[in-house]
């Protein structure tokens, strides 16, 4: 009458191994979990009854106990719902307990006996591959385990296919991924870089930025394309890498975000309202999600009007900005996301928003101007590489016909360049092989600079007053732009024109 | 007179509840279930019927109503009511020392008319349950 099932409970991005004990002895009858379940978990008790009921199937009566263990971790989410379902049935005789080893049992159980998904399918695949055979889920879940290799995976619809499976009756079909071709220019839309009119020097920014995963800063008037170029920005980024993908879907199926279940091919980008909470954007919660930094991994994260988001909100950009991943702690655990994205960040330069306008007068007194400024702190402005002006085009640009680079043209180069880069960074994974993430030790490796370059940054440095951080950013930017030209040597029009990508460093206008 | 008035009420009510028990109990025989015990005390109250079905020990409620003015009649079975009931069972048990034996809790419904003829019997099997925490 004692029966033993596997299972699983997901754990920040990981996950581990969890046996479901269940035992039906005489009594009066009752029905406990022990294990520390949380709340979802002890209401599964009434779904497991409805669900075995409705499945045609007999819910016993006697004193069912059933232990989740290891007993000491918290465990969480609804989908231990089929495991206890499977561990009763078992404990009954209805199916054989031998059948059960070496399978891997999650889903959440709808009252007619119809499998939901759950939160987390494909860290729980990743994690326990070794240790086990076969994963049996629901069917809508079943796509995303597939996705690794050395699980058998079984989608099943319903509880009751689940048991006819191990009986025998009517055995399930592994569910197998054929690699997609993915077409992209389908995927991004009708968005296209060639729709914007002039802010050629804002798109050459935005180039730089994608080939050397660099963050940038757009500064400029109201209606001058800030959010328009920050739109198009992942027309001309390179497609997910399959290490990548995997890394993306992981945090999307932990966060419960993954639509379609299957792997996420497109960059993703999160563009998250200004009134965003500090959890809502690093993570946060008794058990620990990944918030929109995390969301954002190996793709974009769009901050528009950059100094209205809330300080603290902002300044928990700054440790991610640099690791590029965050540690959430809490008192149970504390939990690391990766948070490896572009940052793009687009604002007014004052409050009225015409300050840098030549045809409209700015209302904002430089006491304003100051305060609002003054909301982006240094150590953050810092950490964005690139800040770039857009400026508010005349008539004569906005009625020209002539149309820019298609987004296909810009991103061909930018693959290019970033093969470069991986070359260069060889012994790193994928989503590290940037300029824009070179330790110190390595801008000297490889940031060779000639005599005349030398002078340019010594002269800048001195004029301009750039920290030891900006002096870095400058380095990483000239490289990535002396990778765009194919040039091993730094030389100094790539130095003046890094120089420029530091506008707020310049102290120009306040 | 008052008092009176008020003994007899009761006597009226008390009357409706053996008679809803005597006839929940033809109907529990009738289907094969041996009766054990009738109003059964415990230091806590009493049980309406213990009985055996097959393998199970069976505990039974039995509610008797002649209006629903006041609610079906297995609405009054609360959580308090219930709760008492499995103290009452989880008493017997222990008492007879029957441990190693399924048992289930039972309740029955009879309604009756004003005349105590019968109206509807409900027998609805496993009803209740021991919560824990």
């Amino acid at each position: 009458m004692l029966s033993k099932v596997n299972s699983a409970c997901v754990v920040g991005l990981s996950a581990y191994a969890v046996d479901v004990e269940v035992d039906v002895s005489n009594g009066l009858p009752s029905f406990a979990i022990v294990g520390l379940p949380d709340t979802s978990i002890r209401e599964s008790r009434e779904r497991i009854r409805s669900a075995i009921k409705n499945s045609g199937y007999t819910f016993p009566q006697g004193k069912i106990t059933v232990n989740l263990s290891p007993a000491n971790i918290k465990k969480e989410g609804a989908g231990f719902d089929l495991p206890i379902a499977i561990g009763i049935l078992s404990a009954t005789g209805v199916i054989n307990e031998e059948d059960l080893e070496g399978s891997l049992f999650c889903g959440e159980l709808s009252l007619n006996g119809k499998l939901k998904s759950f939160r987390g399918a494909l860290p729980i695949a990743l994690a326990l591959k070794e240790k086990f055979k076969s994963f049996i889920l629901p069917k809508h879940n079943a796509p995303e385990a597939a996705n690794v290799k050395k699980l058998t995976v079984y989608g099943a619809a319903s509880l009751a296919k689940v048991v006819e499976h191990f009986k025998g009756i009517k055995p399930l079909n592994p569910v197998k991924i054929e690699q997609k071709d993915v077409n992209t220019t389908e995927l991004q839309g009708n968005l296209d870089f060639k729709d914007v009119k002039g802010q050629e020097h804002v798109k050459r920014g935005l180039e730089v930025a994608a080939s050397g995963g660099h963050n940038i800063l757009l500064l400029g008037p109201p209606g001058s394309g800030k959010s328009m170029l920050a739109q198009r920005f992942t027309t001309i980024l390179p497609d997910l890498l399959p290490d990548e993908a995997l890394e993306v879907t992981n945090i999307y199926s932990v966060a419960g975000q993954l639509k379609s279940h299957d792997l996420i091919t497109k960059r993703p980008v999160r563009s998250p309202h200004h009134t965003i909470s500090y959890a809502a954007m690093a993570g946060g919660g008794s058990y620990p999600l990944p918030g929109e930094i995390s969301l954002a991994h190996n793709g974009v994260l769009f901050l528009d009007e950059f100094p209205e988001y809330r300080r603290d909100v902002l300044e928990a950009l700054r440790q991610p900005l640099e690791a590029g991943e965050i540690t959430v702690t809490r008192t149970q655990r504390s939990t690391r996301f990766p948070s490896r994205f572009i940052l793009i960040a687009a604002m007014n330069p004052c409050p009225c928003g015409y300050f840098t306008d030549p045809h409209k007068n700015c209302q904002c007194s430089p006491h304003q101007i100051q305060k609002y400024l003054s909301k982006l702190s240094g150590p953050l402005l810092d950490r964005i590489d690139i800040h770039i002006e857009v400026p508010r085009l005349d008539y004569d640009q906005l009625s020209r016909k002539r149309t820019g680079e298609e987004s296909s043209v810009i991103k061909e180069r930018v693959i290019r360049n970033r093969n470069i880069q991986k070359e260069r960074f060889k012994d790193r994974t994928s989503s590290l092989a940037y300029n824009a993430y070179m330790a110190s030790k390595e801008i000297e490796n490889y940031c060779i600079l000639s005599k005349e370059s030398e002078e340019l940054l010594k002269t800048a440095i001195l004029e301009l007053g750039i920290s030891a951080r900006a002096y870095d950013k400058i380095l990483k930017i000239s490289r990535t732009i002396a990778d765009m030209e194919g040039s091993e040597r730094i030389e100094s029009h790539h130095i003046s024109e890094a120089i420029g990508y530091r506008c707020l460093d310049r102290n120009l206008w306040v | 007179m008052r008092k009176k008035k008020k003994q007899a009420k009761n006597l009226f009510r008390h009357s409706i509840g053996k008679y809803g028990e005597k006839l929940a109990e033809r109907h529990l025989f009738s289907k094969g279930f041996r009766i054990l015990r009738r109003n059964y005390r415990t230091p806590f109250g009493e049980i309406d019927i213990v009985s055996t079905y097959g393998k199970y020990l069976v505990f039974l409620e039995v509610k008797t109503r002649i209006s629903e003015k006041f609610g079906t009649p297995f609405s009054s079975i609360t959580r308090t009511k219930q709760k008492h009931i499995i103290r009452n069972c989880q008493y017997y048990i222990k008492r007879h020392r029957i441990f190693n034996r399924p048992c289930r809790i039972d309740a029955v419904s009879v309604k009756l008319d004003i005349n105590k003829n019968l109206q509807v019997l409900d027998h609805v099997t496993n009803v209740i349950e021991i919560e824990e925490n």
